[in-house]
């Protein structure tokens, strides 16, 4: 299967999933609207992810609607019932479903289309009056697809004898559909074929060019060139909501059966069978059929299966194998068309296509110029009778071979102006037994001299060029049997992961060493064996880093994996907006743990489509500000130290800062005096607020301001951060930090109250002792001065409100202070103790503890401990 | 990838979707003599299938009754 595709289906997998708690978690408390919140934007994800893939557009539509419908509920239009949760929860289960069929098939059902309609439609039906105002318009325009009853599209004769007399003998209601797509479907999303295969009732269909003639060279395998001729026995209604999707380019006919019925073939040699003619209208008036079968069955083997004769006959065959009375008939009229060579049905009313004009191979004007192609191929035509000939044959089937070769043979001559060939060549043809081939040889050639086309002997055939030459089966070249090493493993990931696992429990337990050192010398006196330890416990120190290492390098995966969905993203959508860009991509090579590369997708398709969307402007805006005529994004990756940036950055319009705080003001979410005061950089921030967004019209692709509040929401839940960066007219740029693995975390063991606490290394800026008389007072607040900077200090012990007993705090001369640096504030933090740095595991806080956000986390320690993970960016909102 | 290109052939094989008809065309375009073998293929994309149907390349391995045998590889001839 498709990587890509793999991907989108194990995404979708988690984001339903989250869904369906999302939506149990809002049924018991529906004024919950970060759940909402969250809700609307996994439908967001999910259709713009499976926007990708043209085949899932009933996925996409689908979800679409649950989008629209999300919207109104966030916007406070409609209330989030439990009927309305049971919709979306059936909703989920059928993407789950298709998910499912995804998997094992690689495409959605043939009845996707129809179930995507029906959510389509519950879900719309309970949207407020405006949509239901759009949809009443849009049922009052004409309706273009209503079957029309009026003449019978003259593609029916490209349909086969056997084909239609099966239709019509039938007898079910027939459709005949012509379906031209649009040059640029496949940007929306369609495949036509893939519509047409799975048509309801499929009983023929034709594909040709819809503009005949397609010049090689300019051909552009992106824009539809084709159209299709459906026939089905489905009922209109059926094939409406089949081709639902794509109604404007679609007509559907009610074909009447009889319609169907008619000869079709080259009417030369009739006269052969005009005896039989006169036998079989008798027999037919007689009513005796089963001889009337068996005269048929003679004639047809005298008669070339192209010709008018022989389909005359297969249809009087077919019509008496039917039991139907009615059609008896009819089959006078075949007989009858037999020795006239028109075909006329008695009861006829609307127009039948007669068997057209170019069908009969015949060219009658004589002397007309026949040009050296047409000769070419006539010869090879001649010649390949005679290979035919020369190919051993069943018996029974000799006659049959032999009258249809003459036939051929007899049309060649006539065709280049031969005729005085084809008695010969009859002659030698229609005698009984052994065929004397060198006689018809010696025609043929003689006719090449003639025909000026002597130099082509030698070579094989004369035209088109040998094409089928490399036709010959290659087999591919087998590997040799010898036994093959194995250099990549692929392995489950839940193997590695339990791997991960073990590894970080064996860091906990290596962690148990120190303590074990301590109480030999501390409780047992045993000094030795305290110094043993320590040596031991140092060397499953370093292996213990070195298998972290080797198993952290095993989960590190290139962001190539999230980057290669963007090329087609940028490319579809630009075409889809009409924008010209470049997407550059920089450090694909760049590794990170497989979560933060699978994490990171989510947030990136956001910002991409930011900026194809709202950064980077159309082409004649782009010449009118001088800038090169196509935008180019740049997305980069590159490793600092123990992070990975990831960068989109695009040459587009930039962001314009008043607009942005005039938006934010008319949101509400900044009052009339912060417009004038926030500084650009501020205003920036403001990007991230929910609901908040510049675009003037909502899209197709985003401009919903869900964009830059999820990507924040994601990249911190990753333990990043987000920069935006943007001048307007110039450009913006999007930074991305995150953690290249987020499976062990360093932490800085504090103590304060007798307790032991841990702080992510990364906040921690320095740690310092303090003398007690240097903390000031700077505006009611405990303050130090650290290399001329002010720095507030808060006690660890108050924030925690750790006040009870135990509580002894020394007071000694020195203060020890943690200076926590976070992003846009740095203060310190006083504790009563250092302790060690060491690696964690950290595990979220589950149950009643979740909801102290001021722990990030927690683990054991070797003594078997539980030390609480603090969590600096929440501890700075209680300051 | 749907699709492997051995020499002068090219072997579809599953569902060939609209990623790859750009190159597949501009191979069918260069290849001198080109053959396309369907013998695992369980469905081609439009976009690919109009390629086949304008430079008409040897094709091998297309089952007869299907959908692809009895109507689009014999109607196209």
């Amino acid at each position: 299967m498709d990587e890509l595709l793999r991907e989108f289906i194990n995404e979708s997998r988690d984001l339903i999933e989250d869904a369906s708690k999302g939506f149990l978690k809002v049924e018991q408390d529906p004024s919950d609207k970060e759940t909402i919140n969250a809700l609307f934007r996994v439908m967001h994800t999910l259709k713009g992810s499976s926007g990708i893939f043209e085949f899932l557009s009933p996925l996409t539509e689908a979800v679409h609607a649950g989008e629209d419908l999300l919207d109104e509920v966030r916007e406070g239009n409609i209330e989030l019932t439990p009927d309305i949760i049971d919709i979306f929860l059936d909703l989920l289960d059928q993407l789950n479903a298709w998910l499912d069929e995804l998997e094992d098939s690689g495409t959605l059902g043939a009845d996707a289309a129809s179930i995507s309609k029906e959510y389509k439609e519950r879900l719309r039906s309970l949207m407020g009056e405006k949509e239901k105002k759009e949809e009443v318009i849009v049922e009052e325009g004409p309706s273009e697809s209503v079957s029309q009853e009026i003449a019978p599209p003259v593609w029916l004769k490209n349909i086969p004898d056997k084909d239609r007399q099966s239709l019509y003998l039938e007898e079910k209601e027939i459709h005949a559909i012509s379906y031209l797509p649009e040059q640029n479907c496949f940007f929306t999303g369609d495949d036509p074929v893939l519509l047409v295969k799975s048509t309801p009732s499929l009983k023929w269909c034709e594909i040709f060019f819809k503009e005949g003639e397609i010049d090689l060279q300019g051909f552009d395998p992106l824009v539809c060139e084709v159209g299709f001729h459906v026939i089905s026995t489905a009922s209109e209604e059926e094939l409406k909501e089949h081709y639902l999707y794509v109604e404007d380019q679609v007509e559907i006919f009610s074909i009447p059966p009889k319609a169907l019925v008619f000869p079709q073939g080259e009417k030369e040699g009739l006269e052969l069978l005009s005896p039989f003619a006169e036998e079989g209208l008798a027999l037919a008036s007689e009513g005796k059929w089963e001889e009337l079968k068996e005269k048929i069955r003679v004639a047809k083997e005298i008669s070339s299966p192209e010709g008018f004769g022989y389909s005359c006959l297969s249809w009087i065959e077919a019509l008496l194998g039917s039991s139907r009375q009615t059609e008896r008939s009819l089959i006078s009229s075949f007989i009858t068309a037999i020795t006239t060579g028109e075909f006329t049905l008695e009861e006829e009313t609307s127009p039948v296509p007669v068997a057209p004009e170019e069908v009969t191979g015949e060219r009658e004007e004589e002397g007309k110029e026949i040009s050296q192609e047409e000769i070419a191929l006539s010869l090879e035509i001649l010649e390949s009778q005679l290979k035919i000939l020369q190919t051993p044959t069943q018996e029974e089937i000799e006659p049959g071979r032999r009258a249809s070769i003459r036939e051929v043979m007899r049309k060649v001559l006539t065709f280049l102006n031969r005729k005085d060939k084809i008695k010969d060549i009859e002659g030698i043809l229609s005698g009984e037994g052994e065929i004397q081939l060198t006689p018809l040889k010696e025609i043929v050639e003689e006719i090449k001299k003639d025909m000026g086309m002597e130099q082509e002997r030698g070579t094989t055939s004369p035209s088109p060029p040998p094409r089928r030459e490399g036709t010959q089966p290659k087999h591919p070249p087998r590997a040799p049997a010898q036994r093959t090493e194995i250099k990549v493993l692929k392995v489950d990931q839940a193997r590695i992961d339990t791997l991960m696992e073990l590894v970080s429990e064996l860091v906990v337990a290596k962690n148990s060493l120190p303590y074990l050192a301590r109480k030999a010398e501390e409780v047992f006196g045993n000094k030795e064996m305290s110094r043993d330890l320590k040596i031991q416990y140092a060397t499953i120190n370093r292996i213990c880093e070195d298998l972290q290492n080797a198993v952290m390098q095993i989960r590190m995966v290139p962001v190539s994996h999230t980057f290669q969905r963007f090329p087609r993203l940028v490319r579809d959508l630009s075409r889809k907006l009409g924008k010209k860009i470049n997407l550059v991509l920089e450090g694909e090579d760049t590794r990170a743990d497989k979560t933060v590369i699978e994490d990171l997708a989510e947030p990136l398709v956001h910002l991409i489509r930011n900026s194809i969307d709202h950064g980077i402007e159309s082409p004649e805006e782009r010449t009118s500000k001088g800038k090169p005529e196509t935008g180019t994004i740049v997305l980069r990756a590159l490793q600092l130290e123990d992070q990975i940036l990831i960068e989109v950055e695009d040459d587009g319009r930039g962001i314009n800062i008043e607009k942005v705080k005039r938006k934010a003001y008319e949101k509400g979410l900044i009052s009339e005096e912060e417009v004038e005061r926030l500084s650009e950089e501020q205003a920036l921030q403001l990007l991230f607020a929910p609901g908040f967004s510049t675009a003037e019209q909502v899209s197709d692709l985003s401009g919903r301001g869900v964009g830059m509040d999820v990507v924040r929401t994601m990249v911190e839940n990753l333990g990043g951060s987000v920069r935006i960066m943007s001048r307007e007219n110039r450009g913006t740029t999007v930074q991305l930090a995150l953690p290249l693995s987020m499976a062990v975390t360093r932490v800085l063991m504090v103590e304060t109250h007798n307790e032991l606490f841990g702080v992510p290394i990364e906040n921690v800026a320095e740690t310092v002792k303090v003398p007690r008389e240097e903390i000031k007072f700077v505006k009611k607040r405990e303050t130090i001065v650290l290399r001329d900077r002010l720095i507030p200090i808060y006690y660890l012990k108050e924030i925690l409100g750790l006040n009870g007993d135990g509580g002894e705090t020394p007071v000694e001369e020195e203060v020890a202070i943690l200076i926590i640096q976070l992003k846009n504030s740095e203060f310190g933090l006083v504790v009563d103790r250092f302790h060690e740095g060491i690696d964690i595991v950290l595990k979220p806080l589950e149950g009643i503890m979740e909801k102290y956000t001021l722990y990030s986390g927690a683990t054991l320690l070797g003594d078997g401990r539980v030390l609480l993970v603090l969590n600096p960016k929440e501890i700075v909102k209680w300051l | 990838m749907a699709i492997e290109y051995q020499g002068d052939t090219a072997i579809l094989k599953g569902i060939c979707t609209i990623e790859e008809a750009e190159d597949f065309f501009e191979w069918l375009k260069n290849e001198p003599s080109p053959c396309v073998n369907m013998e695992e293929m369980e469905h081609i994309h439009t976009a690919i299938l109009q390629g086949i149907l304008l430079v008409k390349p040897t094709i091998k391995g297309i089952k007869e009754n299907t959908f692809w045998g009895r109507f689009i590889f014999n109607t196209s001839n």
